[in-house]
C-alpha cells in the first residue's frame, strides 16, 4: 500500500484525502497512521469537548474514546463525508451522551470547586506577555465568564457555536454533524450569538470604550 | 453585509466579524498536554484487539456455543428416556408388572410350573 505523503500545508480538500489514505493506513494495523491523525486533531477534538462540558478531565477521557472509537470503525470506514465532518459526528455522539447521563445521574464533584478569585482553571491559558498583573486578574476573570456564558447555552447551539468560533467549520458542516438543516443550524447560531451577547454585555461595553478610547 | 444581531433568513451567511466574535476569541480552546497522543495509542491498542485475535475470539465463541447447546440437547434427550421418578408412577409400573406376571401364568396347562411345583 502506498504511504501517504505527510505535508502539514495543504489545502482542505488534500488533507481530507490525506486523512481518508491514513484511515485506510489505520485499518490494516498502521499504529504511525493512527498516531499522525490523533495528533492532527487532538487540539480541535479535546478543545471542542472541554469548551462543551466545561470539565477538562472529562475531556480528556471522552476525546480519547473519540480515537477509539475512529480506531475501531476504521474498518468499516466508507469516506462517503468528509472525513474532518465523520470525525465530529462521533465527538457530538458522545458528549451529547455525556449530557444526558450527567443530566440523569448527581454528580458529586471529586474535587472541591474552583474559587472564582484564584489561579487559572484548564480552561483558561492567559498570555501574560506585556500585560499586568491587574489586567491579567481581568483577562482570567473575562475568559472565565465567557466559558461559563457558553456553558450556560443549550447543548445544540453550544456546539454550533463552539464548531464555527473555534474550529471555523461551515453551516453546511455544522448542519451535516447535527443532522439539522443549514437554516436551522444558522438560526442555531443566531440564538447562540443573541444570548451570549446580553450575558457578555459588560465585557462588550467596555471593549466598545477601550476601542474609543484607542481611537 | 448583514450585521451580526440581524435574523439569519436567508442562506447568506451573516456577517461574523463583530465585536462578540472577538470577545469568544479572547477565551483560546484549550490544548491537550503532551502525553495525550501516546496514551490515546495505548488505550486504543489495549481496547481493540487485532485483526487475528477477534477471528480467534470469533472461534472461541463459537466453540462454546456449539458444545454448551450439544450438552443441552444430550441431557434433553437423557430428561426424556428416563425411568418414571415420581411415587404415582413407580407404583403404576408395578402393578403393570404384576399383572403382567399374572398374565403369563397360564393355570389350564399341565406344563404350567405353578402347579408342577411339589412345595405348594
Amino acid at each position: 500500500m502506498k504511504e501517504p505523503t505527510r505535508d502539514p500545508d495543504r489545502p482542505a480538500a488534500d488533507s481530507d484525502a490525506h486523512d481518508k489514505a491514513l484511515m485506510i493506513l489505520i485499518a490494516v494495523g498502521d499504529e504511525t497512521a493512527l498516531r499522525e491523525l490523533i495528533e492532527k486533531y487532538q487540539g480541535a477534538v479535546y478543545g471542542t469537548i472541554a469548551k462543551m462540558l466545561g470539565d477538562p478531565v472529562e475531556a480528556q477521557d471522552l476525546a480519547q474514546l473519540v480515537f477509539v472509537r475512529v480506531y475501531r470503525a476504521a474498518r468499516s470506514y466508507r469516506a462517503t463525508a468528509q472525513f474532518k465532518t465523520w470525525l465530529f459526528t462521533i465527538v457530538r455522539n458522545l458528549v451529547f451522551n455525556e449530557h444526558r447521563r450527567r443530566s440523569r445521574a448527581v454528580l458529586i464533584p471529586l474535587h472541591p470547586p474552583e474559587d472564582d478569585s484564584a489561579g487559572p482553571s484548564g480552561l483558561d491559558l492567559p498570555d501574560p506577555a506585556g500585560k499586568t498583573p491587574g489586567e491579567n486578574v481581568l483577562d482570567q476573570e473575562m475568559m472565565r465568564e465567557i466559558d461559563r456564558a457558553i456553558f450556560a447555552l443549550p447543548e445544540q447551539q453550544r456546539l454550533a457555536i463552539v464548531l464555527r468560533r473555534y474550529d471555523e467549520f461551515s453551516y453546511e458542516q455544522i448542519a451535516e454533524i447535527l443532522k439539522t438543516s443549514v437554516p436551522a443550524t444558522k438560526s442555531l447560531i443566531f440564538r447562540a450569538r443573541e444570548t451570549l451577547r446580553v450575558a457578555l454585555r459588560d465585557y462588550l461595553e467596555t471593549e466598545k470604550e477601550r476601542n474609543l478610547r484607542r481611537k | 453585509m448583514k450585521n451580526g444581531s440581524d435574523h439569519p433568513d436567508s442562506l447568506e451567511p451573516f456577517d461574523e466579524s463583530d465585536s462578540l466574535w472577538r470577545l469568544l476569541g479572547e477565551s483560546r480552546r484549550p490544548e491537550p498536554d503532551g502525553w495525550f497522543t501516546a496514551r490515546t495509542v495505548a488505550r486504543c491498542r489495549h481496547e481493540s484487539p487485532a485483526v487475528g485475535h477477534s477471528i480467534f475470539r470469533f472461534w472461541r465463541w463459537a466453540c462454546g456455543g456449539s458444545f454448551g447447546v450439544g450438552l443441552a440437547v444430550i441431557l434433553a434427550m437423557t430428561q426424556l428416556h428416563m425411568v418414571p421418578t415420581t411415587a404415582a408412577e413407580q407404583k403404576q409400573k408395578n402393578v403393570q408388572e404384576a399383572f403382567a406376571y399374572v398374565a403369563s401364568l397360564d393355570s389350564d396347562s399341565d406344563t404350567s410350573s405353578t402347579w408342577q411345583d411339589s412345595s405348594l
